[in-house]
Formats: C-alpha cells, structure tokens, sequence
C-alpha cells in the first residue's frame, strides 16, 4: 500500500491519508483483515502528528472502511467493490471531460453541480 | 532471476585493462586487496593457527607419551590414541588448505557474488582452527603423562574453546576482507524522479505464509505433550520459546520511508530490521528462489557473507543493494512501488558523502 501526500497542498493533510488509504482499499492494494500501520509507525514514516493519522483513521472508521480497535491496530473492514467501481467511474468521467477541453476547475464544477 | 545477475561477472579476466576501467578503479572494478591487507588477511590467521597447532605439539614433544589420547566418548577417559606425528601432520595439512584458501580471496581479481570470499575465508578458518585447537586440547591433556590410557576426562571447558575460537576467528578474518565494490546499477533500472520538497510518501508491503505457521503450533503442541510424558519434562518448556522464534519469520512487513527500509517480523512486527538510506545503493525487484538463498528463513548475513534474505517463499521479492557492497533482499507480494518508491527516496537524499 502506497501513500503519498503532499504538504504544500492545502487539502488538509488527514483528509489526503484518508484518501490514499481509500484509494488503496479500491484498488484492491489492502484487502478485509488486512492489518494497517499504527498510527504511531504511519506519523513517523511520514513525518507528521501522530494525531494527523488519527484523525485520518477515525473518519475512515465513520465511513465504515476500517475497524479500530486500542491494542489491535487498525483493520480494513470493507473490500468495497461499489467504492472500486465509483473509483472507476471518476477516472472515466475525467478522462471523457478532458477530451472535450474541460478545465479540472470545470470538472470539479460539473461533479459539484450534482451532488 | 537469478541474484548473481544483479552482480555481472565480468568475462573471464577482469583485471586485463579495459576501456575506462582499468586506469581508475571506480564503480564496476573488480576485486582488489593492496598488498599489505593481502598479507595481513593471509599471515595473520597463518600465524594464530601455526602456534596453537603445530607449535605446541613440537615445542614439548619430549614431554608427550608415545601415543596421544585423541577421542573421548561420553564422560570417561579416552577411546581411541594416536602418534604425535600423524596429528602434526593434520595439523599442517588443514593450514596448508587454509592458506591456500586465504591466498586465493586474497589475490584474485575477479569480482563475484559479494558473499562468496567472505564465505570462503570463514570455511578454511573454521575447519583449520577447529582441527589446529582440538591439536592444543590434545597436547594439553597428554602433557606430562606417562601412557595416554592415564589420562583423564576431556575438559568441558576445552570443548567450548575448540567451538568458539575457531568461529571467533573466521569471523574476524570474514571481516578483515574489504567491501566488494559496488557495481553498475542493473540494467533496466530506469532514472528515479527525486521526491519533491513537499512530498512524503510510505510504501507498505506485508507477506504471510500460513505454512510457517505450521513449525510454531507443532513445537508449542510438542512441548505441552514433553511436559506431561517426556523424560526431563522440564526441557518441555524450551519448546514454546522455540516455537515463538520460528513464528516470527511467518509474516513480515516491509516498509519504506525517507529513512530507508524496514522489515518487521511476525505478528508483533517485532524484531525489526532497519536499512537507514545512507547505507541503500539502489533498489529493485527480483525474482527470489529459495535454493539460490539457503532455503526459507532469515539466510545469510550482510555482514559476514554480504548477502542475506528472508525468504518465507518462493515469488517476487525487495532487493537491496548496499552501498558497502553486499546485498539483501526480502519477499513480499506487490515490491514494484516500494522498490520505485525508495529509488526515488535515494535520488533524493542524493549520493552519500565518501
């Protein structure tokens, strides 16, 4: 499982681990059982406030994609095909968008309007 | 592939003047002692097993018996003699292989896989020393006796010593070797893109194989069952801390960060094994086959034999090259991104002072 953010972006950085940590559980990287870092080994690995990851895993654990037990560690719940295939939706939808000269600000516009 | 692959051996002599290579010995030379570390690398361990061997038995010949008590079985006196001459002989003969050993890792030129002059010294000096101080054990217990029936038992405490200081010293001559050099990088190894300022980034790998799980529940079992029925049932219990050992290398996980790699063991993820940047050439991945790293398990040592691997199956594995020239790799499902991850880590911390 790969996760990567970037500190200059100013998307919060819980809310980018959140993401990439998603993003692993739909692309099938971690799968249900699996064990994830502590937040502890996560924070230090990529040098930001253990409470950073906390929060991440928290707001993973409310949309039911992981089990976070003290003393257990952290344990993806879902496999999640539904989330996979909304995933593949979007990168089609952006794709499609950018063929027809649609700027991200555009697209961005246009998922917005219909949420 | 086959890991010797990562580590071309370059045809037949690599040591002729090539274009660009044999003037300065940058990454890509061969192996090369300067003349006074191949003396030391042979004399020294020469001299150490000439007088514990040879010396001894010469020195005080006269004050020996005819014939030597040399076996012992079980607790009592000795089984089985033998002449003085026939033992210094032996003694000769296994330091003449030794040098021969000794002597060979110390003027080839040729480079190969990092782990095998290492390993070559270590075995010469392991066998030489061990016959050279069984030699010293048995000049020891002779000395002054008038018939070798007279002796008595072996001494437990010589029989530590004949273990442990041959392996203490094939250690120390292992060690004495310089590094390999380091090679070009292996091809198909396209340039990594540094990590941006902003960026970080972890990459996490696991590996579990269920079958390793089978020694630790058979050991815990096997030693519940000592307890109750077996003869000194209390050796029952040295089982579970063994069987704990053996399901440590079940699963692993391997993580790479900016500060380099890191394998964690078992279910606790303790030990762990840390591979700090500064000490990382390059990354890649490789096919690992257990019979070409000594089976499953944690194989081999980075410092003794330059080369060492947790093998827990047979399949794709992280593989590391270190920049003191030995290498370690470790199995895990999925290594491409780790491997892409830490090259681009490496790029970024940039080539190490010295």
């Amino acid at each position: 499982m790969l996760i990567w953010i970037d500190t200059t972006n100013p998307e919060p950085i819980y809310r980018q681990i959140a993401a990439q940590v998603r993003r692993a559980v739909a692309t099938g990287e971690v799968g249900p059982g699996d064990k994830l870092p502590s937040a502890r080994d996560l924070a230090a690995s990529l040098e930001v406030n253990m409470h950073t990851v906390r929060q991440a895993y928290a707001e993973l654990q409310r949309d039911g994609l992981v089990d976070v037990r003290r003393g257990r560690g952290v344990t993806v719940l879902a496999s999640a095909p539904g989330r996979a295939g909304a995933h593949d939706l979007a990168r089609a939808l952006v794709a499609e968008a950018r063929r027809h000269g649609l700027t991200n600000s555009e697209i961005l516009d246009l998922v917005e309007g219909h949420l | 592939m086959n890991p010797s692959a990562s580590n071309p051996d370059p045809d037949p002599a690599d040591n002729t003047v090539g274009p660009g290579l044999g003037d300065q010995p940058g990454p890509g030379a061969g192996w090369h002692l300067s003349a006074g570390r191949a003396l030391a690398v042979v004399l020294l361990p020469t001299l150490v097993l000439l007088a514990v061997g040879p010396l001894p038995l010469l020195v005080w010949s006269d004050r020996l018996p005819d014939r030597l008590a040399s076996h012992w079985s079980g607790s009592g006196g000795p089984d089985g003699s033998m002449g003085p001459g026939g033992l210094l002989l032996m003694t000769v003969a296994a330091i003449v292989v030794a040098v021969a050993g000794l002597g060979w890792a110390a003027l080839s030129r040729r480079r190969r896989d990092p782990f095998v002059y290492p390993f070559v010294v270590f075995l010469v000096l392991v066998v030489a020393g061990m016959i050279c101080a069984a030699a010293a054990s048995i000049v020891a217990v002779n000395l002054d006796e008038a018939d070798w029936r007279d002796v008595g038992p072996l001494p437990w405490w010589h029989l530590v010593l004949v273990i442990s200081g041959p392996l203490a010293l094939a250690a120390a001559g292992a060690r004495a070797l310089p590094p390999m050099p380091v090679g070009p990088a292996p091809t198909g190894t396209t340039a990594a893109t540094p990590l941006g300022t902003g960026e970080r980034a972890v990459w996490v790998g696991t590996l579990t194989n269920r079958w390793l799980h089978v020694p630790p529940v058979v050991l815990c079992v096997a030693g519940q069952a000592w307890l109750v029925v077996g003869p000194g049932r209390w050796i029952g219990l040295t089982f579970v801390p063994l069987g704990l050992a053996t399901s440590v290398l079940a699963t692993v996980r391997v993580t790479v960060d900016r500060r380099g790699l890191q394998v964690a063991y078992g279910p606790l993820h303790w030990p762990r094994t840390r591979f700090p940047v500064e000490r990382i050439e390059s990354a890649d991945v490789i096919e690992v086959h257990p019979t070409q790293w000594g089976g499953w398990g944690y194989r081999g040592s980075v410092r003794l034999m330059k080369r060492a691997a947790v093998v827990l199956r047979r399949g794709p594995g992280l593989h590391l090259r270190l920049r003191d020239g030995s290498e370690f790799a470790v199995t895990v499902d999925h290594p491409e991104p780790g491997a892409e991850l830490l090259n681009r880590i490496l790029v970024a911390a940039g080539p190490a002072p010295g």
